[in-house]
């Protein structure tokens, strides 16, 4: 990800008629917008169409962004207000059976695969399987504050939680996954380990 | 398994993303082009009318307090007569079997309707 201060140049570039240069924020971000949208959704189709929701969103009130935050904080915010209202209006959350799918997808996954893979990239699969396996919340804040950069307070910020609320979430989230780990990985971990 | 794997270490360096499809950006540019850029909120929220019914209703609440305060009968301190004589007073004309029994009544047709509920929202979730 780059700097916060490029994000305000492009910013100022689109708010003063360069529409192309919102593109660069688009591909800048699109991973993370759509990687939010897809912990709740675990649906493709409706993910990306949750995440086009949020660019055009985004663009259309790009002139309220006023620098105090991260760009990418706003956009987060904006992501998960959007995703939740996504889920509100057209379906309820069907986060047990989904978790049954992931786990039977899992299984059958690993017991056939593994040896051919390199270290790093088995324990890539492992690790994202296994946050394929916990809850919404769980996956997000590890999300945010693992892969998109967001320290404790920005995360806060963008799941309308308190800096504390946010502490104990991941320590509770790390805590869950590693108990999936263990269940559902322990043998392929221990091979990578030794 | 416990001692040797740092889930820290493996969060920072082994959780990747998800892609969307590989024309996303193109989609969303065709989707914002003819979107035009909202004006910023402050320069249509006229912050004069947010004062002003901030203003109305502090007036509202002070004239409320002034006029109490102008109505109270200050010289009835000290004289307070109790407005229910509890020594005078007789619950065993209100207390009858029929109340009673009304009261159970309706105290059954509420905790019916509490377990009706109760069980809606339970096979709901």
């Amino acid at each position: 990800m780059q700097a916060g201060t490029d994000d305000i140049q492009i910013i100022n570039q689109v708010l003063q008629g360069d529409q192309q240069s919102f593109e660069e924020l688009i591909e800048r971000y699109q991973h993370f917008v759509f990687t939010i949208a897809l912990r709740y959704v675990r649906n493709r189709e409706d993910a990306e169409e949750i995440a086009q929701d949020v660019f055009v969103k985004a663009y259309r009130s790009l002139a309220d962004f006023k620098g105090n935050a991260k760009f990418s904080t706003w956009l987060y915010t904006i992501a998960m207000n959007t995703t939740k209202t996504f889920l509100r209006k057209v379906k309820p959350p069907v986060d047990s059976l989904d978790h049954v799918q992931i786990s039977e997808t899992v299984d059958k996954q690993h017991s056939g695969n593994g040896a051919d893979l390199t270290e790093q990239r088995s324990m890539q699969l492992l690790i994202n399987q296994a946050i394929g396996l916990l809850g919404p919340d769980d996956a997000i804040v590890i999300t945010l504050f693992y892969k998109a950069e967001q320290s404790i307070e920005e995360t806060g910020l963008i799941m309308g939680l308190t800096p504390n609320a946010v502490k104990v979430r991941l320590h509770r989230a790390r805590l869950r996954l590693k108990e999936k780990l263990e269940l559902y990985f322990a043998n392929e971990i221990k091979e990578i380990i030794h | 398994m416990k001692q040797h794997f740092d889930i820290e270490k493996h969060l920072r360096e082994d959780l990747e993303l998800s892609a969307p499809s590989p024309d996303f950006s193109k989609k969303v540019m065709g989707a914002i082009e003819g979107v035009r850029i909202a004006p910023p909120s402050r320069t249509y929220i006229n912050k004069k009318v947010v004062y002003g019914f901030g203003l109305f209703f502090l007036l509202l609440i002070v004239a409320a307090v002034v006029w109490a305060l102008v109505s109270f009968n200050w010289s009835a301190a000290g004289k307070f007569v109790s407005a229910v004589e509890l020594n005078k007073l007789n619950l065993s004309q209100y207390i009858t079997h029929k109340t009673l029994n009304s009261l159970l009544f309706l105290n059954i047709l509420l905790g019916l309707i509490f377990l009706d509920k109760y069980f809606l929202r339970r096979s709901l979730r």
